[in-house]
């Protein structure tokens, strides 16, 4: 037994000492290959960097009350180098980066490029690859160089169980499907997340659609998360002719998430009929969130009437609501002191820095 | 007699090989759980976070004493970060130079009335001042009586109105877009996460301007590259697993954002313990799981923060000596927890992971080598057994060491010189002999220290950053 383990320890160590050493020597392999593979792309991007420039120089240099016609002699000689994936992925990466910096008659004439150097059908094989990252590359490639064609394959990965995945797929469709941004949400099977919820608005806000779509189709959502979405776009966008079916909407909802964008909606844009509904909100629902939303909503409103309703989230055991209370109170009075002295009210000394805190221009 | 001896022979080999897996494993499961992060984020413009009205909002809460030298240096660089909802809150913690009087000059403060509408335990704010200059408008200075770092930072968070908390060192030099990596990971959980850590990197012999880290240099002495290593193998190759399988108990008090709310409910930070970055973690994780609501603390591999290491033994020995008794007064406090099912994978795996490898392993080396040394005098020693154990311990401390390095070459590779790699393999070779005895020793007094009752956080004195030449003719 004793023999047998101390043939184990050392077949352990031969086999330790021979890791290290490919550890080792595999560490110097990657840093020598970084420095090649760099040398062979600068190389090749160089070239096409050369036939680029004359495309795109010929093609602006056109009268521009005639129709664009794009130089194709440059891009043949191009598509003729571009026989291997990685020369493809070099040349869609710059052309990537060219659309970042370019707009107009150059952004046409890089979509052109892209599609006549048959990139695209390059893009197409990505969104099947085995590998996930090299799958959102070709999402994003598809959807910058607005190739429909992608629509469909990335369609089926809106609801990935994998994260990266699904977001860039739902970014993508945003960006291609320029009429209907978000029809994908019919198809939804979970709720979305906060990130996903920044990145959409990140490109519905790029998008000149964004005025014409039509948000509150997609409000009646099983899934809180798309409805607060959906509410929070609207109120961004200013959309006020969407304040019927929010108003509809808080009516019979229940979820925290929806009734607090509800209620930056009503502060946003509003009018004297959301004050009651409000008020109905903040007494239905026992909940800080609501309240300090719905104070907060109600101080904006600055109508006089409120004063009351608002006095009376002074005495709720939340020092936070209070303190929102206090905050509205100001906003319609801006003597709060003296309103509430006025009415007879027993302030704390709490109350008293509240109400300091609020008055000082510096906070 | 001889039966013993092989017997403890059998449990020291038992106790290595067991190590070195669970080494292996957590290094192998990082190494892919980096890889998944990095090719996840390569694709991400984070730039897209600054416009978002839908980007949370963050305070950074940096505690300060006695930092007059460079307190003015560090808040413009935490106010230059690059995030748009957030502000910055620096707690003077009852310095006895004049840290307040030079923050109160060089950002035209004035004292406020300030209320807070609820407070964790902190000893008496004097005072809250805020500018009257809008360029600082995000700064947030609080005055208040000395109490030590966790009570500092439980003042900051009360005094914080914003979703999430991003607890740090003052002194770090926090990278531009960790903010909105931090909070990219917040947003993209469907879970309720309530911490996420991120990467310290040693930042000894880098090039520093206003605040900003403008060139990674590998440090110059041998102690602090020791640390390197040390910091990369930790973070890279440990962390990120126990992130993957949802057991992380510790986030570096030298950068970690935390939910708010979450930490108001759980009480702050404990004001008696060393380990106070260890002890809020774990305590947030067991009331999460007592309350059965979900709580998932993450890690990000990114480097976020860079940190100067302590170049000088005395000052290292008392942060490892902190340390060792940080990690003991958590472990005790949270004894329930020790193999309890009912906190999953944290009472099954990650609380008895650091019993028995980071607060035994010390106390296992020592006893190991006088055990050594007693058969070694005796005459009663296996030297085939005893030379094989060493070297399979050391072959493979190696090895982690180079999986460390290959971890780094192939994902951020900070330092691109090839000389540095040269370099960091010696280091990895040496450091089994010339730092790890050490390391040991120090973890030991610490361990004596805590039941003689040495509850001091001991000097930490700083060297400070490598300056350009022009702000050091400034």
């Amino acid at each position: 037994m004793a023999e047998n383990l101390i043939y184990a320890l050392i077949y352990c160590n031969i086999l330790l000492l021979a890791v290290v050493v490919l550890l080792f020597g595999s560490i110097i392999i990657i840093r020598s290959s970084k420095k090649s593979k760099f040398d062979n792309k600068d190389f090749f991007l160089k070239k096409v960097t050369k036939s680029l420039n004359r495309y795109l120089i010929a093609t602006t240099e056109q009268d521009e009350l005639e129709e664009v016609e794009f130089d194709d002699f440059q891009l043949k000689k191009i598509k003729k180098s571009l026989y291997t994936n990685n020369r493809k992925d070099y040349t869609t990466t710059h052309l990537l980066s060219l659309k970042k910096e370019l707009f107009g008659e150059m952004d046409e004439a890089l979509d052109h490029a892209y599609t006549y150097l048959s990139l695209h059908e390059h893009s197409l094989k990505k969104t099947k690859s085995i590998d996930h990252s090299i799958r959102v590359q070709g999402f994003q490639e598809l959807s910058i160089f607005k190739s429909k064609l992608g629509l469909s394959p990335i369609l089926k990965h809106v609801n990935s169980r994998n994260l990266m995945l699904r977001q860039e797929a739902q970014v993508a469709l945003v960006k291609l499907s320029t009429r209907e941004p978000l029809s994908f949400f019919r198809k939804l099977v979970f709720d979305i997340t906060d990130w996903e919820k920044l990145l959409l608005y990140s490109e519905l806000t790029a998008t000149e659609f964004k005025h014409a779509t039509n948000f509150e189709q997609y409000l009646n959502s099983p899934f809180d998360g798309v409805n607060s979405f959906i509410i929070r776009l609207c109120t961004l966008f200013k959309k006020i002719e969407t304040m019927r079916t929010i108003r509809h909407l808080l009516k019979t909802e229940t979820s925290t998430m929806v009734i607090v964008a509800g209620l930056i909606a009503i502060r946003e844009m509003g009018d004297e009929r959301d004050i009651t509904l409000t008020k109905d909100l903040m007494l239905k629902h026992d909940n800080d969130r609501i309240k300090i939303e719905g104070l907060k909503t109600l101080g904006s409103v600055e109508d006089p009437n409120n004063l009351d309703f608002i006095t009376s989230y002074l005495e709720d055991p939340n020092l936070q609501v209070q303190f929102c209370a206090m905050y509205a109170l100001n906003e319609i009075t801006f003597e709060v002191g003296h309103y509430l002295q006025a009415k007879e009210a027993v302030l704390s000394e709490a109350h008293d820095l509240m109400i300091s805190h609020i008055q000082n221009p510096l906070n | 007699m001889d039966y013993f001896i092989r017997i403890a022979e059998y449990l020291f080999l038992i106790y290595a090989v067991t190590i070195c897996s669970s080494y292996l494993l957590l290094a192998l499961i990082s190494y892919f759980a980096m890889r998944r992060y990095m090719k996840k984020n390569s694709f991400v413009d984070f730039k897209k976070i600054l416009s978002s009205p839908l980007a949370p909002s963050i305070s950074l809460i940096a505690p300060a004493y006695n930092e007059a030298m460079t307190i003015i240096d560090n808040v413009k660089s935490l106010l230059s970060i690059e995030y748009n909802n957030y502000d910055v809150v620096i707690v003077n913690d009852g310095s006895a130079d004049d840290t307040v009087d030079k923050l109160i000059a060089a950002f035209h403060l004035e004292k406020v009335p300030y209320f807070i509408p609820s407070e964790l335990p902190s000893k008496k704010i004097r005072g809250i001042y805020k500018s009257s200059n809008r360029a600082f408008r995000r700064l947030v200075v609080v005055d208040k009586e000395n109490g030590g770092k966790a009570d500092a930072l439980n003042a900051g968070i009360s005094v914080s109105n914003k979703e999430l908390v991003a607890c740090i060192d003052v002194d770090c030099i926090i990278q531009p877009d960790a903010l909105m990596k931090m909070a990219k990971t917040y947003l993209e959980s469907r879970e309720n996460v309530i911490a996420i850590g991120g990467v310290v990197r040693i930042a000894n012999s880098c090039v520093i301007e206003d605040g900003r880290l403008i060139k990674v240099n590998l440090p110059k002495g041998l102690l602090a590259r020791f640390q390197v290593l040390e910091y990369m193998r930790a973070f890279l190759l440990g962390r990120m697993a126990w992130s993957r399988i949802n057991g992380l108990m510790l986030i570096s008090g030298a950068f970690g954002l935390f939910k708010r709310e979450i930490v108001m409910e759980v009480g702050g930070y404990d004001r008696d313990t060393v380990g106070e970055d260890m002890e809020l973690v774990v305590r947030m994780r067991r009331y999460m799981m007592d309350k059965k609501r979900v709580g998932k603390v993450l890690y990000i591999p990114d480097p976020l923060c860079w940190t100067e290491a302590p170049s000088d033994k005395k000052i290292l020995s008392r942060q490892r000596n902190r340390w060792a008794r940080g990690t003991i007064e958590t472990l005790v406090k949270h004894r329930v927890m020790f193999f309890n099912p009912k906190y999953k994978v944290i009472g099954l795996l990650s609380y008895p992971y650091w019993f028995f490898f980071e607060f035994l392993a010390p106390w296992v080396e020592t006893i190991g080598l006088i055990f050594f040394a007693y058969l070694t005098i005796t005459q009663q020693v296996s030297w085939v057994f005893s030379l094989g154990l060493f070297s399979f311990v050391y072959l493979f401390a190696v090895m982690i060491s180079l999986l460390t390095l290959l971890a780094e070459e192939t994902s951020y590779y900070k330092y691109n010189d090839a000389r540095d790699f040269y370099k960091m393999a010696l280091v990895a070779i040496m450091e089994p002999f010339l730092f790890h005895p050490f390391v040991v020793k120090w973890a030991i007094a610490g361990n004596i220290d805590k039941w003689r009752g040495v509850k001091s956080w001991g000097k930490m004195s700083r060297t400070g950053f490598v300056q350009t030449p022009d702000k050091k003719k400034s």
